[in-house]
């Protein structure tokens, strides 16, 4: 098993989670995914990133330097993007169901790119 | 009922305005044109739909030389201006389109919204009256009528 999709099992292990990926933020294409059936990763690399890109754009016009981590909430879950710099051009794009415990995926999500080698 | 590029174009508008493209261009094998956005001269029109057609002919063969079918898209980028051809087959004949796109958009959006894009124009009921047009008198024909449509 590559480092990579180790990174997305851990992070999978968190109740609530049902998917993430590594998506290239420029390309908005799927890197590495390990999603639950049903799970759209194109269509959700595809957007997240065009999200985190224009977010990007408007830190930078604000003079707020990088966006490092996004979270769209919704009725039917919640999306997370983070930017680690470890990740390099990458981001960690996490689905999760409404009532995840989102400080829990954020430090898992902190913990195994942290330990990346 | 209307023409079948007439139902085409709330689709176009559609995918350019979710995918934040520059230019677009549906054409079908012969490079005839269906549908613009972005162009303003209608002599830029024909040389895109040509080399489209052209470059989606050419890259047929390849994949015909690989013992495949044919490739299901294909994409040029590395500037800003990336260029993403597209084909996908209707009732009627195989369509291509041709995105022109730069840092507002992302080959995975442009190929997401391909996706859906090719789904609703492949199931537009204006496809049961038309008909391929691969001749040369009618290709000059619609070649002259589309350009007409397009740039009045």
């Amino acid at each position: 098993m590559s480092t990579l999709s180790e990174l997305l099992r851990r992070v999978n292990r968190v109740p609530g989670v049902k998917g993430s990926m590594l998506v290239a933020a420029e390309d908005g294409l799927v890197v590495e995914a390990d999603l639950m059936i049903g799970v759209p990763g194109p269509a959700l690399a595809a957007l997240v990133a065009s999200l985190f890109n224009r977010a990007r754009r408007s830190l930078s016009g604000a003079r707020l330097g990088e966006p490092t981590f996004l979270q769209v909430e919704a009725e039917g879950g919640i999306l997370f993007a983070a930017a680690p710099e470890r990740l390099g051009d990458l981001l960690l794009v996490v689905a999760a169901e409404a009532w995840v415990n989102v400080g829990l995926v954020r430090l898992e999500a902190a913990r195994v790119v942290g330990a990346l080698p | 009922m209307q023409s079948v590029a007439g139902q085409l174009a709330p689709a176009v508008q559609r995918f350019v305005r979710d995918s934040r493209a520059r230019l677009v261009l549906l054409i079908n094998s012969s490079a005839q044109v269906l549908a613009q956005h972005g162009f303003t001269r209608s002599v830029d029109v024909v040389h895109m739909a040509s080399l489209g057609a052209a470059i989606h002919a050419s890259s047929r063969a390849l994949a015909q030389m690989l013992g495949e079918p044919g490739f299901q898209h294909l994409h040029q980028g590395g500037g800003r201006g990336q260029i993403f051809i597209g084909a996908f087959p209707t009732p009627a004949e195989e369509l291509i389109l041709i995105v022109i796109f730069d840092e507002d958009s992302s080959i995975g959006l442009v190929r997401v919204l391909f996706e859906a894009f090719a789904r609703e124009a492949a199931a537009l009921p204006g496809w049961r009256i038309a008909r391929p047009t691969q001749d040369a008198a009618s290709f000059e024909r619609d070649l002259e009528a589309g350009l007409d449509r397009l740039f009045g």
